[in-house]
């Protein structure tokens, strides 16, 4: 590990990039808490997953000030809307607030249960079609789903009324956490999907009969959101999006492998998580990670828990879901292994009688029985592992985004801009891929902004005869389109022409005005002396520019690819050309104080 | 290459004489070089002025199986240095390592003797282990490498009782057994069944067979291997395949370059189809039923491991039978339909069940498919008739290629036809841009299940190679193309995309890791080694020696290969004593067994591989195939020959190799370049041959032989350079 000499931010904390030599042998762990309550149907069940869980938490968070009680709470669209239809009689809203405003809970958003699994705004590309019109048609998607109502049963869209992401803040303040964001495609197969695992069970057990007229299955957009996330709200503080999913969600092959890649290769220091990491410059935070770390239940009692912490990799920090009061608390186990579940599924396919049956749910007993386990997690953490390890804690959305590095705003030294550049340039040599992570000045750069800033410096370098001192990392987005090809591998270009591209595309990197597509995007290819590069290629001129800016200078073109191994490897689904996002993946630093994370505490809500 | 890497030092057989005569009351067997030539030195080299490479001996003491006697091991190298003295602690593991003196010049040959002394009998035996100093080259680290990675194999294998041919004899997997570990691990060993087919196919291709010598101790490994993996196969009874597509119009692109869309699904408006394959005539009227049962026994065979991927873990058995070129030799274990049965019918019902397990169904772009996306017809999932992906769909190739090479079996052309699809629909076709001069870029990649473009799990490295492995199914090989100063480019250009698109990647840095890097990818390079050795145009078998590009600037620096490629198994980066951009394959695997990622150096290969999906196990024995550069065990070595100038006579150059036992006659081919292209000029019946057509004096000629199992040939040997002399000039 090499370690840096970094410059002293605001409140005298460390961006720490390796700093953290003198630590004990295990970073913190922190126990993300969250309950999912998303089910607009069965609202009574709804309403006591969060009357069981409130004044759980109040009673550790007062028995445990200094484990730092938190959960986010993630309401859908529909079950915000029911609840505030029945909150003059329920006070359940008035409640839910009272805890958000003492700082118990956060609120937070989950889109997935929205009505309905199959019918919600969806993605229609034509054959072919351009990247720029899907971007348009997922960001129109995309907004028809965090702003509409729809009918809770059919999922048709309800005019004149709000319902998602929307309808949810209306009722209880921005969302500071945001799950199932996902766009679908309708898509074709011979098949419905096959369960996991399809065909390593029996040795000649052929595949069902294909339909001679493939049917139609909805594919979900894996962890690739930027048109989405767009459209989030622009607050002071951004929500924390989650990342990638504990479940395979669509048989993505490789997928635990992928999560085990992309953990280890976005915590490349001691003071990141596998689990964290910014994409679109939205902290993302992630249900797996690395080899081990999995969604806890804790309806599965403190075992799993226990098993996960022991088997983590501690020389890096992480960050571990674990989910409270689940719907699944009160459901006969027949009911969660079958077909119908979950029960939103039930009632979109039994709309006559939608409210689950009887049969499906536990007696009283069995769910305070399930619930009495969830506390022994509790109770471990607070009473045991948080005790024995003292820079471990409970960890809010609110105390990510504080002790981790922003990812824009910060300023880098040419000389140190340069110096990097020269490193990766040799570490690139001739290979067809670019390093995966980039530093500079105590912080990780994402591609996006390491071609901003060399845009930047070579536009000035154009317009003013010289590099400037410093360059600002602004906001930006990866490219509309990632191209599959690596381009050219012949041809030199000058400094000038470089500068000349620099100065051309500058003004545009910096336009953050509202629009579909937004202005402030890496340009998937520029044309240099007449060559086309794609920006890989381009970046790498301009490393080279920056490194050399002898006037009359020629800067061989190289083949590179857009993709990284980063981006190889965070799991995604969607066509390849669409990968644009993977060009603002980068690590998330906590920050360092005296040499250690800045911890976790519980700050009320403002 | 059966037998391995030899360098031109001729060995004597003085050192025979050196070995003592003690009472043979203790059974010592070494470890040979060659089975076949015991006395054929082990190499070594000096790895600087002052530092002699570090060697394994190996050696057995069979007799002392069982035995309750204390004995003692006594090494002399004999170099003058001291013995090597200890106390017998594993009959089956009596090694050694030593580094003998970096200053003996080339050609130095030391005998080792290893004696073994029974103290409480007080009786003896002992061996000879011979070595030979060679100079720090490729060959003598590969050399060296084998040693060591067939050593690990040895000395982890778990062994029971004496009897080799019963079926708890002996292996790797771990179901039962615990392997012996080395250094506190047993990186080549694995729960599934499958790694005593690879293990011992790693034994086999480096010239340890179960027909080899008793006195070769891993002549015992590959017997209890094969009788420990036949357990682990499987037998049922044959059904039928439903093919529902014509390959003939299923297997198409459009005229114009493009490719079919949902919207123009016949290539409308951009010249219509142009189909690849359209004098199929294997289903052209589907739906077509066919029952694949080529020895007509009704059955058919496939790997029941434990690991639930039937399709990819079946051809590793079918490659272990082949490459113990012993194809009338029966199992002596396994279960009914396994037991008793010739290599050849389980080698025949294997391929039955890889012919069975086709996916008979294509959903293209008509039925509203983009092109790239799963489920066009034509390959393999895990289990019949699942679906297709291209990573199991490669060794459902190996198995089927390896079959009919290494024993002569007939591939159903409804096979090929249907892969041809396949690996036409699966082949990423979808970019463009930038619309410089130097594409077609990710053109010819593929995916997992489908393209890359729209399958991306695990990289495109493994599933590329996966694509090349098939078209060498297909007979889907090199073509023309201008920017390999062909006078014309061919339309048909799937494996140059291919190639290109793998070596335009070659030489990208291992610290990438399996996703940026394919050299860092065992798994994938294994895979594209099998291209290389089995690519064929056409079903004539054309080896590839030089990876080639399109794209111009990949490859500079070494003038001594031709424009635009490099030598994938033995290229030298300047760090390892070359001009080459890179190592190639050979140097790169002797790399990572001298520097593991995983444990300390010891002979195991573990770690080169993404992300620990299952694949590590493996590592040891894909290495040690690849390092021979061989895929079944077919040689021909010691190609050589000699020129005489026309005068009286015409020209001639008269060649001469070793023999291949499984071989009916002999391929003589000729090229005019380096590296090929090789025509060919005549056939052998025996393992000489005398060119005297178009010859001219003063001009060099390339050649190289390949031995034919019936009708096939099954593989190619080294190139033999050979210039005809200018005649002798009287003084001017």
């Amino acid at each position: 590990m090499k370690y840096l000499f970094i410059p002293l931010l605001a409140l005298g904390m460390l961006a720490g990039i390796g700093v953290a030599q003198n630590q004990a042998d295990k970073e913190p762990l922190y126990i993300y808490l969250y309950a999912r309550i998303t089910d607009h149907i069965n609202i009574a069940l709804a309403e006591d997953q969060v009357r069981r869980l409130l004044p759980t938490l109040e009673k550790y968070e007062r028995a445990y000030p200094q484990a730092n009680v938190s959960a986010s709470l993630l309401f859908s669209g529909a079950v915000s809307d029911a609840f505030a239809k029945g909150n003059s009689q329920t006070h359940i809203v008035d409640l839910i607030r009272s805890y958000i405003r003492r700082g118990i809970i956060e609120p937070g958003y989950d889109g997935s249960d929205e009505p309905t699994y199959e019918h919600r705004p969806s993605l229609e590309f034509a054959d072919p079609s351009t990247p720029e019109q899907r971007w348009t048609i997922r960001h129109a998607a995309a907004e028809r789903f965090l702003t509409e109502a729809r009918d809770p049963l059919s999922g048709a869209p309800v005019p004149g009324q709000s319902g998602g992401l929307k309808r949810m803040q209306e009722v209880f303040g921005d969302a500071v956490a945001i799950n199932g964001l996902t766009l679908y495609t309708p898509t074709k197969s011979p098949y419905k999907p096959l369960p996991a695992g399809y065909g390593r069970r029996d040795p000649l057990a052929k595949a069902p009969t294909p339909s001679p007229i493939p049917v139609t299955v909805m594919q979900p957009e894996v962890t690739a959101d930027s048109e989405t996330s767009e459209l989030l709200p622009h607050n002071t503080r951004r929500p924390i999006i989650f990342g990638v999913p504990d479940v395979n969600p669509y048989s993505l092959p490789g997928f635990r492998g992928l999560v085990r890649g992309f953990g280890k290769a976005i915590s490349p220091l001691p003071n990141t998580a596998p689990e964290i990491y910014w994409q679109d410059n939205i902290l993302r935070t992630s249900e797996a990670g690395g080899d081990v770390v999995r969604l806890v239940h804790a309806n599965q009692g403190v075992d799993p828990l226990k098993t996960l912490i022991d088997k983590a990799d501690r020389s890096r920090i992480h960050v571990v879901h674990v989910e409270l009061v689940s719907e699944q608390n009160y459901l006969q186990s027949d009911f969660r292994k079958g077909s119908n579940y979950p029960p939103l599924r039930y009632a979109y396919e039994h709309p006559d009688n939608p409210q689950l049956p009887t049969t499906a749910l536990l007696a009283k007993t069995d769910v305070d029985a399930v619930f009495a386990k969830e506390e022994q997690v509790l109770d471990w953490l607070t009473k045991d592992f948080f005790p024995a390890e003292t820079r471990s804690s409970f960890i809010s959305n609110r105390d990510l985004t504080r002790m981790i590095d922003p990812p824009t705003g910060f300023t880098v030294s040419m000389a140190r801009l340069r110096e990097a550049d020269s490193q990766y340039l040799n570490q690139a040599g001739d290979d067809t891929f670019l390093p995966p992570l980039f530093q500079a000045e105590g912080h990780y750069l994402s591609l996006a902004d390491l071609f901003q800033v060399s845009v930047d410096a070579l536009a000035s370098l154009k317009a003013n005869g010289k590099m400037p001192e410093f360059v600002k990392v602004i906001k930006m987005f990866g490219p509309v389109e990632l191209y599959g090809g690596h381009g050219p591998n012949e041809g030199d270009v000058s400094l000038e022409a470089i500068t000349k591209v620099c100065a051309e595309i500058e003004p545009t990197l910096r336009d953050s005005s509202t629009s579909v597509i937004p202005k402030n995007m890496v340009p998937s290819q520029e044309i240099v002396d007449g060559i086309h590069v794609n920006s890989a290629q381009f970046i790498r001129l301009m490393g080279r520019a920056i490194v050399d800016p002898t006037p009359g200078k020629k800067y061989p073109v190289r083949m590179t690819y857009m993709i990284t191994s980063v981006g190889q490897l965070i799991p995604k689904l969607r066509p390849g050309s669409d990968f644009g996002f993977v060009w603002t993946l980068k690590p998330a630093v906590f920050l360092l104080q005296h040499g250690r994370p800045v911890t976790a505490q519980r700050l009320s809500a403002q | 290459m059966k037998t391995r890497l030899f360098s031109s030092t001729i060995v004597g057989f003085t050192a025979l004489c050196l070995a003592h005569a003690l009472p043979a009351a203790v059974t010592v067997l070494t470890v040979p070089f060659d089975p076949n030539n015991p006395t054929t030195p082990h190499n070594t080299y000096p790895v600087s002025s002052t530092t002699e490479a570090t060697i394994i001996l190996v050696a057995t003491a069979p007799s002392a199986v069982g035995s309750s006697d204390k004995f003692t091991v006594d090494w002399s190298f004999g170099d003058g240095s001291a013995d090597a003295t200890f106390a017998l602690t594993n009959p089956y593991d009596i090694s050694t390592t030593h580094q003998y003196p970096a200053s003996a010049s080339t050609g130095k040959q030391w005998t080792a003797v290893v004696t073994v002394t029974d103290t409480t009998a007080n009786t003896s035996g002992s061996a000879n282990y011979y070595v030979i100093q060679e100079p720090n080259n490729l060959s003598s680290r590969v050399n060296v490498a084998i040693d060591w990675g067939l050593a690990y194999m040895h000395r982890t294998m778990w062994r029971n009782g004496t009897n080799p041919n019963v079926s708890i004899a002996g292996g790797w997997d771990t179901q039962n057994y615990n392997c012996t570990a080395v250094n506190g691990a047993a990186y080549d060993c694995d729960y599934y069944g499958v790694i005593d087919a690879e293990n011992v196919q790693a034994l086999e291709v480096n010239g340890h067979l179960a027909s080899g010598p008793s006195t070769d101790p891993y002549t015992d490994d590959v017997a209890r291997g094969l009788a420990r993996m036949f357990v682990f196969l499987a037998s049922e009874s044959t059904s039928t395949d439903v093919f529902n597509f014509n390959p003939a119009t299923a297997t198409y692109t459009c005229a114009d370059g493009t490719y079919p869309t949902t919207t123009a699904p016949t290539c409308a408006g951009h010249g219509g189809q142009h189909f690849y394959n359209p004098s199929a005539t294997s289903c052209t009227s589907p739906p077509c039923t066919f029952t694949f049962d080529g020895n007509s026994n009704g059955k058919m065979v496939y790997s029941n491991d434990g690991s639930g991927e039937y399709t990819y873990t079946t051809s590793p058995f079918a490659e272990a039978l082949i490459s113990s070129g012993t194809p009338n030799a029966t199992a002596p274990t396994g279960p009914a339909g396994i037991a008793g049965q010739t290599y050849m019918n389980i080698v025949q019902d294997i391929a039955d069940f890889y012919a069975y397990s086709t996916y008979g169904y294509d959903y293209d772009v008509i039925e509203g498919y983009p092109r790239g996306y799963n489920y066009a017809g034509g390959a393999w999932l895990y289990g019949p008739q699942q679906g297709d992906d291209n990573s199991t769909s490669q060794w459902a190739a190996i198995g089927l290629i390896t079959a009919n090479r290494g024993f002569g079996l007939s591939i159903p052309a409804i096979l090929t036809d249907a892969n041809n699809t396949w690996i036409t629909n699966s082949q990423t076709v979808q970019y463009s841009a930038p619309t410089g001069p130097d594409q077609p870029n990710t053109n010819g990649s593929y995916g997992y299940r489908g393209s890359y473009y729209y399958s991306q799990g695990w990289g495109p490295f493994a599933d590329t190679a996966s694509g090349m492995v098939q078209m060498a199914l297909d007979g889907v090989g090199r073509t023309t193309n201008t920017a390999f100063g062909d006078g014309s480019t061919a339309f048909d250009q799937r494996w140059n995309n291919s190639e290109t698109y793998f070596a335009d990647n070659f030489c990208n840095a291992t610290s990438g890791g399996a996703t940026a890097a394919p050299r860092n990818y065992i798994y994938g390079l294994y895979s594209f080694t099998k291209s290389m050795l089995l690519h064929n145009v056409g079903g004539v078998l054309a080896p590839i020696q030089y990876l080639r590009t399109q794209t111009k600037n990949v490859f500079t620096g070494d003038s001594g290969v031709p424009a635009n490629t490099i030598d994938w198994y033995a290229a030298l980066s300047a760090a390892n004593g070359g001009t080459d951009p890179c190592d190639g394959v050979a140097q790169t695997l002797v790399g990572y067994q001298l520097t593991p990622p995983v444990g300390s150096f010891d002979g195991h290969w573990y770690g080169n591989n993404y992300d620990s999906e299952g694949q590590d196990n493996f590592e040891t024995a894909w290495a040690l195939i690849m390092l021979q550069k061989t895929v079944i065990g077919c040689s021909v070595t010691g190609l050589t020959g000699a020129g005489a100038a026309a005068g009286a006579a015409p020209a001639r150059i008269d060649l001469s190799w070793s023999n291949e036992t499984s071989s009916t006659s002999y391929n003589v081919l000729r090229g005019t370049t380096n590296g090929g292209p090789y025509s060919l000029i005549g056939t052998s019946m025996n393992t000489s041959y005398s060119d005297t057509s178009g010859l001219t004096n003063g001009d060099t000629y390339y050649y190289v032989v390949q031995p034919v199992n019936g009708t096939v040939a099954v593989c190619q040997s080294s190139q033999a350079t050979i210039t005809v002399p200018k005649p002798a000039t009287g003084r001017h």
